[in-house]
């Protein structure tokens, strides 16, 4: 199958890129192949098991400044010239793109086979995605769960970018992500495990993450309606997604905060945002990173860019366009918007065990966390947050005293960053459903102190 | 897309070839022009907010779905040759067929009537159609209302989607149905930021499957030209909100929002039954059975696809089965929930036409069309005149929900204090922080058909994630006896 795409693609982006040389000065085309599968399952039983098997252009086009993103999927050749028609009549009427300057000239070394982000193995999982499904769903309910539900993405992509600044990369990368939701019969009590990578063998480990979700599926048995007031929190790591990786993944945005439309307006480089504890780095280049590739969007290798150091701002991610003069991009196109890759937090040293002992205030252990939603993007980004599955009060010689329920998180970004007291030792890279950063993460436990925690009053 | 029918016909023979239950084959073509201004600056692509996969696209493809074994496989490509349809047939059935085995339970599909036919919204002018020109002349009028002096600064954002979706559908059961759809909605984002830090944002939806001409005759531009001064009294002049037990009216655009998230989701039976566990989750209704009493006899919820020009608008599903009206809350009562035919058929019923996907590599799914409070009797004045204290929250801003569809929050953006029958100062951020049923059982009175007004919403559901276009409506409501939270 992947033959037939790759001639394909070859044969019509070519005829793209002839076209698209008639009225455009500066493009971009991309030709992604993807064959992709999933398996949904729920209450212990497959539900669906799907395939996407696809080939899609993603196309940057310039004219005098003028700029625009189109998305093809449409193979005719008949309808894409229709389309690319239509894209000239866009850009004689669009008015000039004031933030675009120019795509990157290169000549760039691609370091593809240095990155870890291909395994074959997974292009021959599907005779045994259902044994891994299976056996994922009975270690959840031995460890105490009634019900099991969740999903199965694994599959590759197969990228060849051109630009018309002669640039010219391919890759190949596989992912994997499994996701494992365990339910009791008490309908309060639920548990999430996840594992996400590149590759079967490094850190993917769906038994553990349905281990995990079906033992705080049992822990949360019997909970009670929470006390509103203010508690530290220990989050575990895909809690990160919702309450601290937006700020490096989001409100670093140099785009974002040029438009006014982050947190951190009016932050610059050198302002305290966090506490001294906390580093962050968007890393293109992490090995088993579902985000990782040799190269960005307008075909800038990517980088390793450090965002917070030290809870101090070092630098907002960006790409060619939006760098400042004589900066570099920090290969993050998105060519006129940019966008993160993985969003990668400092390791502290404590155990979870630890940071539970070492929080002084009444402490709540949060699992995960969902429906994040803002008053308004304009700082300082308040928010609330929904503690979805088993959430714990700890007592303060870091045992756990009881599950409790029905709280919700009320707070801002910064306050969570400047009030972080202590981070785990060991990250985890978790990519997480509709999650408000919506990239993949790597974060330890983390400590927060002072949030306020509200709870229906009806 | 009369030139895939033969395709389609073909991908559902060969699919009838393998010793399967059901097949059903759709094809798909979506075409999306988003153009938006960002603080002015004109933006032809993708957003950093997932309204749409893609902001500019144009995409078509076939997806198959085949019922073999109790198990069910689903293939799709955007390669249009026999040569890739077979090899999607060729997974979908051994996959369907893998599944069956792990299943101990096959799943059975609800019997359904049968349609050859070809349906399509109605409009006068393709929004998708129109020049880039004219949609800039459109948004440059609200850009326009930026020139003026305010006393606070303000940040906006215009979205214009426009977008148009045709599919042929056919079935192993005899159906074979057309439709064309287009799509418009206009997004205006706008925060009001006083020096020193203070800020208040609004995010409305207008949205309508009537056409260009349609939403060129609402009067948007009035609308939000008030809004820009209310985000500015709201920053400058709202008082705290009042403390202990009041009234509260809720406004069209919360009491839309509340049917949707508090009645809408949990009334999804593959919510209820479990299927959307590790995604958007489950259902308190699933400890309940139908005819559970959810809130006061006053309150009836209703979702209706065939209301015309809505944004949900449909009027047969992507499974093949026509549309109506659902009466979800039906004298307060738990009355019906929303089906595909897996759960009508799990639960032996009727499906009633719920399954909808929003693109050809999208699996149908149980989905809201245009989700509402039905109206009542009352006049505004008639609402509030025995009220002593109350609060009035006429829209909203922050607002979550539980995966289980039970707590729920939203705080109130523009907002007024009630003393005594009448409306008196702004309010700022009161929270309402309430149970479904809590909530559902503290109506007492519905607005008249007068009040009665729809806002248009992207609904998202599943993994991969399916944004899917609806309308959420009611007239105001009057809830008794609330305690209110301060938003932060």
């Amino acid at each position: 199958m992947t033959l037939d795409y790759e001639n394909t693609r070859e044969e019509i982006q070519s005829y793209i890129t002839g076209l698209i040389k008639n009225f455009c000065s500066d493009w971009v085309v991309s030709g992604i192949i993807r064959d992709e599968n999933q398996i949904r399952f729920s209450s212990n039983k497959i539900d669906i098991n799907k395939n996407w098997k696809d080939l899609r252009f993603q196309l940057f086009l310039s004219n005098k400044r003028r700029t625009l993103e189109m998305a093809i999927t449409d193979l005719r050749k008949t309808a894409i010239k229709e389309t690319l028609v239509y894209c000239k009549k866009l850009l004689d009427n669009a008015k000039r793109n004031s933030f675009y300057k120019k795509l990157p000239k290169g000549p760039f070394e691609y370091i593809d086979e240095n990155i870890k982000i291909f395994d074959k193995s997974v292009l021959e999982l599907e005779e045994k995605s259902i044994d891994i499904i299976q056996k994922a769903i009975e270690a959840s309910l031995q460890q105490g769960a009634k019900r099991v539900a969740g999903s199965f993405f694994f599959g590759y992509t197969d990228t060849k970018l051109q630009t018309s600044e002669d640039l010219e990369g391919s890759y190949k990368k596989t992912n994997l992500n499994f996701r494992v939701r365990a339910f009791a019969e008490d309908m309060y009590a639920t548990g999430e495990g996840l594992s996400v990578s590149t590759h079967l063998t490094k850190y993917f480990d769906p038994v553990g993450a349905a281990e995990e979700a079906g033992e705080i599926c049992r822990m949360a048995v019997g909970g009670k309606k929470g006390t509103p007031g203010t508690y530290n929190i220990i989050i575990y790591p895909k809690v990160s997604t919702e309450l601290q990786a937006p700020t490096p993944a989001i409100g670093m945005n140099t785009y974002i905060k040029k438009m006014g439309l982050s947190w951190l307006a009016g932050k610059k480089e050198g302002d305290k945002i966090g506490s001294d504890i906390v580093s962050a780095w968007d890393d293109g280049t992490i090995d088993y990173g579902l985000a990782s590739a040799p190269f960005d969007d307008e075909g800038v290798p990517m980088k390793k860019t450090l965002l917070i150091e030290n809870g101090i701002v070092k630098n907002y991610f960006t790409n060619t366009s939006l760098s400042r003069r004589n900066a570099e991009s920090t290969g993050n196109a998105g060519i006129t918007i940019p966008k993160p890759t993985n969003t990668v937090f400092n390791a502290g040293d404590c155990t979870l065990e630890e940071l539970m002992e070492i929080s002084e205030k009444p402490t709540l252990l949060i699992t995960s966390t969902w429906y994040t939603r803002y008053q308004s993007y304009a700082p300082p980004g308040i928010l609330s947050s929904l503690p979805k599955d088993g959430m714990f009060l700890v007592r303060k010689n870091g045992e756990i005293l009881e599950p409790v329920r029905e709280l919700r998180i009320n707070s801002n970004h910064f306050h969570m960053l400047e009030n972080t007291l202590a981070m785990g030792k060991k990250l985890k890279q978790v990519y997480t459903w509709l999650s408000t950063s919506n990239n993949p993460v790597f974060a330890p436990f983390m400590l927060i102190s002072d949030i306020q925690m509200t709870t229906g009053t009806k | 897309m009369k030139q895939y029918k033969d395709l389609a016909e073909f991908a559902l023979e060969k699919s009838l070839q393998k010793p399967c239950e059901y097949a059903e084959v759709r094809i798909e073509e979506n075409k999306s022009d988003t153009l938006s201004f960002l603080n002015g600056k004109m933006h032809i692509g993708n957003l950093p907010i997932d309204l749409t996969t893609d902001a500019f696209s144009r995409k078509i493809g076939i997806n198959v779905r085949i019922l073999a074994n109790g198990g069910i496989g689903m293939a799709t490509t955007n390669q249009l040759s026999k040569e890739s349809v077979m090899k999607a047939i060729d997974f979908a059935y051994k996959m369907a067929n893998k599944s069956g085995d792990q299943r101990k339970n096959p799943i059975k599909l609800s019997n359904e009537k049968t349609y050859e036919v070809s349906w399509q919204s109605k409009y006068k002018i393709n929004p998708i159609q129109v020049p880039l020109e004219e949609k800039v002349e459109f948004i440059q009028q609200f850009l326009d209302l930026f020139n003026e002096d305010y006393p606070i600064e303000y940040l906006h954002i215009f979205v214009l989607l426009t977008e148009e979706r045709n599919t042929y559908f056919i079935n192993s059961d005899g159906s074979a149905i057309s439709s064309h759809v287009p799509r418009v909605a206009f997004m205006p984002v706008i925060i009001g930021i006083q020096s020193g830090g203070k800020n208040e944002q609004l995010m409305n939806t207008y949205a309508t499957t009537s056409g260009w001409d349609e939403l060129m005759s609402w009067s948007i531009l009035n609308e939000v030209r008030e809004s820009i001064h209310t985000l500015a009294n709201i920053i400058t002049k709202a008082k705290r909100p009042p403390e202990g037990e009041i009234d509260l009216i809720l406004g069209p655009r919360v009491s839309g929002i509340i049917s949707h998230e508090n009645c809408g989701h949990p009334h999804e039976a593959d919510r209820i039954r479990g299927r959307e566990g590790a995604q958007a989750g489950e259902s308190y209704l699933r400890q309940h059975e139908v005819g559970f009493q959810i809130g006061n006899e006053c309150v009836n919820v209703y979702d209706d696809p065939t209301e015309p020009g809505s944004y949900g608008f449909y009027l047969y599903d992507d499974e093949g089965v026509k549309a109506r009206r659902r009466e979800l809350i039906k004298n307060g009562k738990f009355n019906e929930m929303l089906h595909n035919r897996e759960t009508a058929g799990f639960y032996g019923t009727k499906s009633n036409g719920a399954a909808r996907a929003v693109s050809y590599d999208r699996e149908p799914l149980i989905r809201m069309a245009n989700t509402y409070f039905a109206p009542g009797d009352f006049s505004f004045e008639e609402m509030i005149e025995d009220i002593k204290l109350g609060v009035y929250m006429k829209s909203f801003t922050e607002w979550n929900i539980d995966d289980k569809r039970l707590q729920s929050k939203y705080v109130g953006q523009e907002a007024y204090l009630i003393e005594n029958g009448e409306i008196k100062d702004l309010i700022l951020k009161p929270a309402l922080e309430i149970s479904s049923i809590g909530l559902f059982s503290s109506v007492d009175a519905q607005g008249d058909q007068k009040s009665m007004q729809w806002e248009g919403a992207f609904c998202g559901k599943s993994e991969p994630g399916q944004g899917c276009p609806v309308w959420t409506g009611g007239p105001n409501i009057r809830l008794r006896n609330i305690k209110l939270a301060r938003g932060q």
